[in-house]
């Protein structure tokens, strides 16, 4: 079954190649690179098969180089045939894939066709679409009323986009104003949780701006006033001890006060 | 002769007298070299980043001081007494920044709507700013509300 598709490929590049011959052998006349093909092409009337083969490299007796510049020539007039019309359609495709079989003659024959057998094979179930539990991106759970747009439906794009977490909005201006290792309330914007400095490209300040806030930062830790590290401890917060206290390890209860507390006051 | 500023970092416990006769006394060697006092500015008790340790235990507060003088650069070295003062925390010394209006002194301020932003509301948040802001604007017609009654 195979081996008559091959066949069938060749007979129909012979076919498709036999058309454009004339065009071929017009422009080598005219390549300077290509002396003995020009000769021996215009000298004796050897059959087609035969020419093509020294032509377009069929495996021996031509040099790499020469083979490929006609294999170049052979793609620019596939080109051309593209252009032409529905006709030269389907002779063109198939010559494009013989090429490729040409290039690729490393690998033995059963393993090629196994090799291309199992990059084509994608298994699917046709009624998908029908079956009850079926969505389009099981990783979003789009609700009624929601809307997308066309880019949500991308499949090759994550569904649930990671989201940069805007911790606070800063300018370069005002931190080269307020950077001081004394203003600990503006400089807390910059650590982390862990007391770890934030980089450039989360604070989006200039590298100037950056310097100064590190800078600033390291005064104040060395001074006392902000932590080098939280790290397993409690975040440190600007106008919190960091000592541990009781009521760090207890049980969170809802905190919030019942609007009647002011209006018995 | 440049602008420093002098920070002094006390023990929480320090009192009063005791504070104001450790400032004097940096004060009287900046006059006795010819410098001048310009500014003497509390920040009162601060909040340390981590607990200090010294010889009678661990401290996470601080009185914070700041002195701004003017003075010959080997003020630095003539402070290097400060170590053994048992009283300290830490010192620092740095070169005055030209801040308008005293804006050193509002550093340390912290309102109610600072510390609210920290509390377990905010830690448990996790749905972005925006319910954060919604957060703080709820606590400050809270504010609003307890200042009317």
């Amino acid at each position: 079954m195979k081996l008559a598709r091959f066949a069938f490929r060749s007979i129909n590049a012979n076919l498709s190649q036999e058309s454009y011959r004339f065009s071929i052998t017009r422009s080598l006349s005219t390549n300077p690179f290509s002396g003995n093909g020009n000769e021996s092409s215009q000298g004796n009337n050897e059959p087609a098969d035969e020419f093509e083969r020294r032509i377009f490299g069929g495996g021996y007796g031509n040099s790499s180089d020469s083979g490929s510049f006609f294999r170049k020539l052979d793609r620019l007039q596939n080109a051309g045939n593209m252009r032409g019309g529905p006709g030269g359609g389907g002779g063109v495709s198939l010559d494009l894939e013989d090429m490729g079989e040409s290039v690729n003659t490393t690998l033995s024959d059963g393993m090629q066709g196994k090799l291309r057998e199992a990059a084509r094979h994608f298994e699917y179930d046709s009624e998908e679409v029908d079956k009850d539990d079926y969505a389009f991106r099981p990783d979003v759970s789009f609700k009624t009323g929601m809307t997308y747009e066309p880019k949500d439906l991308d499949l090759r794009k994550p569904g649930v986009r990671k989201t940069r977490r805007v911790e606070f909005e800063v300018t370069t201006k005002k931190v080269l104003e307020d950077a001081d290792f004394r203003n600990v309330k503006f400089l807390t914007q910059f650590i982390t949780e862990a007391g770890i400095i934030i980089k450039r490209s989360m604070s989006g300040i200039s590298a100037k701006a950056q310097r100064k806030v590190a800078r600033e930062i390291k005064t104040a830790r060395a001074f006392g006033l902000m932590p080098f590290t939280t790290m397993g401890t409690k975040s440190f917060a600007f106008g919190k001890t960091m000592e541990n206290l009781d009521e760090d390890y207890q049980y969170r209860t809802y905190d919030r006060r019942e609007p009647g507390d002011f209006d018995t006051k | 002769m440049p602008l420093y500023d002098c920070m002094l970092l006390l023990k929480p416990h320090v009192r009063k007298e005791s504070l104001m006769e450790l400032v004097a006394r940096v004060g009287k060697h900046v006059y006795g070299r010819n410098g001048v006092l310009t500014d003497i500015t509390s920040f009162g008790t601060v909040q340390l980043g981590y607990g200090i340790k010294k010889l009678d235990g661990r401290y996470y507060q601080g009185q914070l001081m700041q002195m701004t003088m003017m003075s010959t650069p080997n003020i630095n070295k003539e402070l290097q007494y400060l170590n053994k003062e048992d009283r300290l925390l830490r010192w620092l010394l740095v070169k005055h920044r030209g801040m308008k209006n005293g804006k050193e002194a509002r550093y340390a301020e912290t309102s109610e709507a600072d510390l609210k932003k920290y509390g377990p509301s905010a830690i448990y948040d996790f749905e972005g700013i925006e319910e954060e802001d919604n957060d703080e604007e709820e606590y400050d017609s809270e504010d609003a509300e307890r200042k009317e009654h």
